[in-house]
């Protein structure tokens, strides 16, 4: 939970700072974004890489588990294709793509904003990819603030699939508390592939 | 957009190789520092576009919608697939 503040905080601000036209002119021409998602993209490669315990993990790995990160994934884009007729502004693959972050909110936001502007140009673009954001944080803290009441209703599964690619490291904890320890490595295998697919499905629906 | 899945796993590969060295214990720090300049980026990029500003409450209104269309086909596939597969096996089939 903090972390996630901070994370926003440091949006807030360059939200502010930028608003008040505090920040030079450099700052957002030399594409700090995409280098920054280069960078972000290949820390979290290598915090998987060189997980001591990744092998271990993978080698007891049963299809029943690999099913929960599926009906994830099937679960969010087929109720985010049945949005998409209430929100006219976007197309259908426009609203599947923001649906496929997941909860990943930093990469799917980017990817996004940078692979729409070339087919309904950088405004358009920037509106899409700020909704990608925004819709991906409101998912991470609906399953943070909502996990008792989904495990209460919907199954000790339900803060795992809510919680999307967030489910290994920032929902955990309150996976952990309320669907229980046993849950744990669901959680985390659920979480990695969940995160796999976000670089693969975001830019599909988005040259849809 | 492979250019990205290609880094990430040059990344795994790379985590792999330099997993016995001490510096592996930093990157989640240095993850976390990335996210926030990232984020403090994106952030910019919202304030110094005016039109983006001034309709936020409409695109996190659309933001929100579809938030809860994810979260609730999410926990629905989840009872499903736990009742399914999950729930103990003495049901008496």
């Amino acid at each position: 939970m903090g972390s996630s503040l901070m994370i926003i905080s440091a949006f807030v601000v360059g939200c502010i700072l930028a608003a008040l036209d505090l920040l030079p002119e450099w700052f957002y021409s030399g594409g700090l974004d995409m280098w920054l998602l280069y960078a972000l993209m290949l820390q979290v490669g290598i915090s998987i890489g060189s997980d001591a315990k990744l092998k271990e993990t993978l080698s007891s790995l049963s299809p029943r588990v690999l099913i929960v990160p599926l009906a994830t994934i099937v679960g969010t884009l087929v109720m985010c294709f049945g949005v998409s007729f209430l929100i006219s502004r976007w197309s259908v693959g426009e609203v599947m793509a923001a649906g496929s972050g997941f909860g990943y909110y930093s990469l799917s936001s980017i990817l996004v904003s940078s692979l729409k502007e070339a087919s309904i140009g950088v405004q358009a673009a920037a509106e899409l990819g700020t909704i990608t954001l925004m819709a991906n944080i409101f998912r991470e803290m609906m399953t943070l603030v909502f996990a008792p009441l989904m495990v209460r209703w919907f199954s000790p599964l339900a803060p795992i699939c809510s919680g999307g690619a967030t489910t290994m490291d920032v929902t955990l904890p309150v996976i952990t508390r309320y669907s229980g320890q046993k849950w744990v490595f669901v959680s985390i295998v659920h979480g990695v592939v969940v995160d796999f697919s976000v670089p693969i499905l975001v830019p599909l629906f988005c040259s849809m | 957009m492979f250019k990205i899945l290609a880094i990430m796993f040059l990344g795994v590969a790379l985590g792999y190789l330099i997993r016995r060295w001490g510096v592996v214990r930093y990157i989640g720090a240095t993850t976390m520092i990335t996210i926030l300049l990232l984020l403090f980026v994106m952030g910019s990029e919202v304030g110094r576009n005016e039109h983006l500003l001034a309709n936020l409450i409409d695109l996190g209104g659309q933001a929100l919608l579809i938030a809860v269309a994810g979260v609730s086909g999410s926990i629905v596939a989840a009872k499903i697939v736990y009742q399914t597969l999950f729930k103990g096996g003495a049901d008496g089939k």
